[in-house]
């Protein structure tokens, strides 16, 4: 792959972001064979119409320990304003990866090359997700849309991917997330290790939850699981919500 | 009222200046908010964790319980209330933050005149060191997100008052005080995370590392207020204010040394209702008026 270093004038097309054009169901591009062939972080054993393809702005908001091994990238999606932190070499999308951070600025590599990108710049982009990407999407304010056949596809892959311990202390009872694997149906579903089920839909969490949880996200039209949530000091209810 | 919607010459600048002075003696109509669990009013009368949650009638902002905390909303005698804010929320990170917030805020029905911003708690307590804690740039270009955002819908004549950051290290010597450390790792008995382990859990020099960012960015939240009151009042008078006066004690949210009689009984963290919330709602009101906030700072000041 070329490594160039080009201006932002370039960035769009570098980062593909001119291919760009919305025609499927669901708002995303198609996404031809040879660009699938060429991803930086394809989805194993994947199929080229699984992916599809957004135009989208990003901006830096900043860097944080550059020069270290903790060194993370902030960058935003200006259409929603989500945000999230990147370390060298993570995707940012299947085409997308975060090459190189740098005191005040970030190197992104998409499919033509990199583009260094200052923090308070945007960069026009071209972003192509996998349908597991998006299988249950954060909305914001604790809601959760998902797409109960691309979950479903994420379960046959990858698992559940939680390992809970369950609890009853006092009047107290749920369970404790011990480990979230990484692409499973729980990290798609946002859970961390360390947080709490405190409860679901209104009862105390107890041990099937899980599995009944993903059955209900995997299955049912127009359903909605109600997940009381502890993390730190703090609980609440995420509402994933069945498209 | 109808208003100069832009005022570029001097000639104009009069008529602008005067539709400030109309509109200070004017009534507003809407107050709404971006914050997170403090603006949500989290477990700020609550006997025992994990039972409350956002309880956003004793919030310093929103509040409508009487006569404490004697919130921003209840002081303004403004008729309508509607915060956007949302417990766990950072001023940078995930899907809730400031400028995310800022659109929902924009997509209102009804727009506010008056917008509250408190923020930045969870930049601190979300992260694992202090090492990792993020940028000053970083915050600064989240803020000035939401800032743009906002001076986008607002109407002409809206107030934004940004609040700084609280000195979440502080609450370490709080709970102290209050003999209430233990239930900072209520969670971990279950095998969750301890309340704001950076600063529960850290030593004296993460608290003082965590503080120092801190302020960095008060300054940096400080500096970006003034750059978009200088943007935006006199081309869509829209007025940016903040409390941050600078690191001098106890003259702004973002320097209150919180006391032990501020913190919630359930978790020993978020500030209750009668006293913590209460001097919140003191100091964001008195500071957005102009008005004297010294006895913001005593527990007389909430007293019932």
């Amino acid at each position: 792959m070329d490594k160039r270093i080009v201006t932002m004038t370039m960035a769009a097309a570098v980062l593909g972001a001119a291919c760009a054009q919305r025609t499927g169901p669901d708002g995303g591009a198609k996404v031809a064979a040879a660009e699938v062939r060429a991803l930086l972080a394809p989805e194993p054993a994947a199929l080229a119409g699984e992916y599809h393809a957004h135009a989208a702005a990003l901006r830096l908001f900043g860097t944080q320990a550059a020069g270290t091994p903790e060194a993370t990238a902030t960058l935003a999606d200006t259409g929603t304003w989500a945000t999230r932190s990147y370390r060298e070499g993570e995707a940012v999308a299947r085409n997308l990866v975060v090459e190189t951070i740098r005191p005040g600025s970030v190197v992104l590599r998409g499919p033509d090359g990199s583009v260094e990108l200052r923090a308070g710049a945007d960069a026009a982009v071209r972003l192509v997700r996998h349908e597991s990407d998006e299988a249950a999407r954060d909305e914001g304010r604790h809601v959760w849309s998902v797409r109960a056949a691309a979950l479903a596809k994420v379960q046959a892959r990858r698992g559940l991917g939680i390992q809970v311990t369950p609890f009853a202390i006092a009047e107290r009872q749920g369970l404790a997330v011990n480990a979230v694997e990484p692409a499973g149906v729980f990290d798609r579903l946002g859970l961390q290790a360390g947080d709490v089920i405190v409860a679901v839909d209104g009862a105390f969490a107890r041990p099937g939850d899980p599995a009944r949880i993903a059955a209900r996200l995997t299955t049912a039209a127009s359903d909605v699981v109600i997940v009381r949530i502890a993390r730190g000091a703090e609980v609440w209810d995420e509402s994933y919500v069945v498209r | 009222m109808t208003i100069h919607s832009g005022c570029r010459a001097a000639a104009v600048l009069a008529v602008c200046a005067l539709g400030v002075v109309s509109r200070a003696a004017s009534a507003q109509t809407k107050l709404s908010g971006i914050g997170d669990s403090i603006s949500q009013g989290y477990d700020a009368n609550c006997p025992s964790f994990f039972i409350c949650g956002d309880q956003p009638a004793y919030s310093f902002g929103q509040g409508t319980n009487t006569p404490l905390p004697n919130s921003m909303y209840v002081r303004s005698q403004i008729p309508t209330v509607e915060f956007v804010s949302v417990s766990g929320a950072e001023m940078v990170g995930g899907t809730n933050n400031a400028a995310a917030q800022a659109t929902n805020l924009c997509a209102q029905a009804v727009l506010p005149d008056r917008v509250v911003l408190l923020l930045g708690g969870n930049d601190v307590c979300n992260r694992s060191s202090t090492s990792t804690m993020y940028s000053t740039t970083t915050f600064g270009n989240a803020l000035g997100a939401a800032l743009d955002t906002l001076a986008a819908c607002l109407p002409p004549l809206a107030q934004v008052h940004v609040l700084s950051v609280p000195r979440v290290d502080y609450l370490y010597a709080a709970g102290v005080q209050a003999r209430c450390t233990s239930k900072w790792c209520l969670a971990s008995l279950f095998g969750g995370k301890c309340t704001c382990g950076l600063v529960t859990q850290g030593t004296d020099a993460d608290r003082v590392a965590a503080g120092q960012q801190i302020e960095a960015y008060n300054q940096e939240l400080a500096n970006r207020v003034a750059s978009a009151n200088t943007a935006y009042q006199a081309a869509k008078q829209i007025t940016f204010s903040t409390d941050w006066q600078g690191a001098l004690p106890n003259t702004s949210v973002g320097t209150y040394a919180f006391q032990g009689s501020d913190l919630a009984q359930s978790d020993c963290f978020h500030p209750n209702y009668s006293s913590g919330q209460c001097k919140l709602a003191c100091i964001g009101w008195t500071s957005w008026n102009g008005l004297d906030r010294t006895g913001c700072f005593s527990a007389s000041t909430c007293a019932n």
